[in-house]
């Protein structure tokens, strides 16, 4: 049966039972494929290729493993086999570039460095999250967002995203980094630009 | 200590899996590398902040989107050989049905008791409604036990039901309405192709097999009961082995 970490009872799992646990990530998954493609109607095209995938490759699911990361797995590699097919395939990562970019921006200035976190957490309404989280480069927001607000492995974020699990961290570092000084801006500026000094 | 050696151990030290080792060298360094410790203040903070706002962070999925996966992957099942012979002829499908649930209503337990034929009509109906419209009957199959208790349960009265064999699943028996909930329903899958056998008591019709409605049905009657077996048509060979089987096996 289902529980715990959401593992399948086997390899060759009842379609409805394997099919029930998969829906119970329904909105999690619907949230990734929103935050991947940024449209309401291509997202949930997303969740069906993903749901019908996972169920008919459900005997290659791994007992005892995370059922959530490898409902991820398929919906990003679907993702990406969808960018590499279309036209929209130049907005697809340039790991190096976007990375690039993101090393513009900078820590706060150190006087701002010893404010109290839950002043900060407070300070931040949702909304303002929300904003700073889609500002962070796509690469970046994805890894950060799969470890804080998902709690998968570096290592089940790793093969989600087929990076190694070095470059997980690192765009951990950097992206946790980026939204910091995004979340910090905010708070000095509320309506300002959330961006460069 | 070189910043660019210990980025990583630092950030595992945000996530709360470093050993006491690393623990200690993040520690020592941080101590004196203001860059250092400006990083994990800011990877720490951001950490936090998610985790605490993770549950207003979440979005729900539109409504109608589970019902629509649902739907999907039940639209991929392998459809039952011959159900698509009646769904190119729905309109003539639904026709048919009008015709025998209004001829039903009124008139059946009179009609059935000359025509093998609208019987059969009825019953394809059952089995459509029981197994391709009401949706799966993909769960375990059950014992002959369950089968069994659920027609003296159901019914009043009881029945061998013939258990799985290879090849053959005892999926469910269900209320069905011909007659009211005279027939009991059994709800097989033969090499995974739904087929119905229905159980009347007190009618006796002469053995046959016959098409109706896109199905095949084989018909023999056995103790004072009628039995009818019911397939999508075009799996005759398949329903004549399952035929062959339940027929020595429900005596």
């Amino acid at each position: 049966m289902f529980s715990g970490r959401r593992t399948a009872s086997g390899p060759a799992a009842n379609e409805d039972e394997f099919s029930a646990a998969t829906l119970e990530f329904l909105d999690a998954l619907y949230g990734a494929a929103l935050r991947l493609t940024r449209n309401a109607d291509r997202a949930q095209d997303l969740v069906q290729d993903t749901y019908l995938k996972a169920i008919r490759a459900r005997g290659r699911f791994a007992t005892g493993t995370n059922l959530k990361a490898w409902l991820y797995t398929i919906l990003h590699n679907t993702w990406r086999n969808c960018l590499r097919d279309s036209a929209r395939s130049r907005v697809s990562f340039d790991s190096a570039v976007v990375e690039e970019a993101a090393e513009g921006a900078r820590l706060a200035p150190s006087g701002q460095v010893d404010s109290p976190e839950t002043q900060l957490m407070q300070a931040t309404l949702d909304a303002d999250l929300q904003q700073a989280l889609d500002t962070l480069p796509e690469s970046f927001r994805e890894v950060v967002w799969l470890r804080d607000v998902d709690e998968l492995s570096y290592q089940e974020i790793a093969a989600v995203l087929e990076v190694p699990i070095g470059t997980v961290m690192s765009r951990l570092s950097r992206g946790r980094k980026q939204l910091f000084v995004l979340l910090t801006a905010q708070r000095e500026r509320p309506r300002g630009r959330l961006n460069g000094e | 200590m070189n910043c660019n050696d210990l980025a990583d151990r630092l950030t595992t030290v945000v996530d709360g899996g470093a050993t006491e080792e690393d623990e200690a060298a993040v520690a020592q360094h941080v101590a004196t590398c203001d860059d250092c410790r400006q990083t994990l203040h800011a990877q720490t903070t951001a950490r936090t902040v998610l985790r605490a706002r993770s549950a207003q962070l979440a979005v729900t999925a539109p409504p109608g989107l589970r019902t629509r996966l649902v739907a999907s992957a039940r639209a991929e099942r392998p459809e039952p050989k011959g159900v698509l012979s009646w769904r190119w002829s729905l309109s003539a499908f639904a026709a048919a049905a009008m015709l025998v649930l209004t001829l039903g209503a009124v008139l059946l337990p009179v009609v059935t008791e000359r025509s093998t034929v609208v019987l059969a009509a009825q019953l394809a109906l059952d089995h459509l409604k029981c197994f391709v419209i009401d949706g799966d009957v993909s769960g375990s199959p059950i014992s002959k036990a369950e089968a069994e208790a659920i027609v003296q349960r159901d019914h009043g009265w009881s029945a061998n039901v013939p258990a799985s064999t290879d090849g053959l699943e005892l999926m469910a028996v269900r209320y069905c309405l011909y007659g009211d909930g005279l027939a009991a329903h059994v709800l097989y899958r033969a090499d995974g192709q739904p087929v119905s056998l229905f159980i009347i008591p007190g009618l006796t019709r002469p053995a046959t097999e016959l098409s109706v409605l896109g199905h095949d049905e084989v018909v023999w009657s056995h103790g004072g009961r009628t039995y009818m077996l019911v397939s999508a048509a075009g799996t005759k060979a398949g329903l004549a082995r399952v035929a062959w089987y339940l027929q020595n096996e429900a005596r």
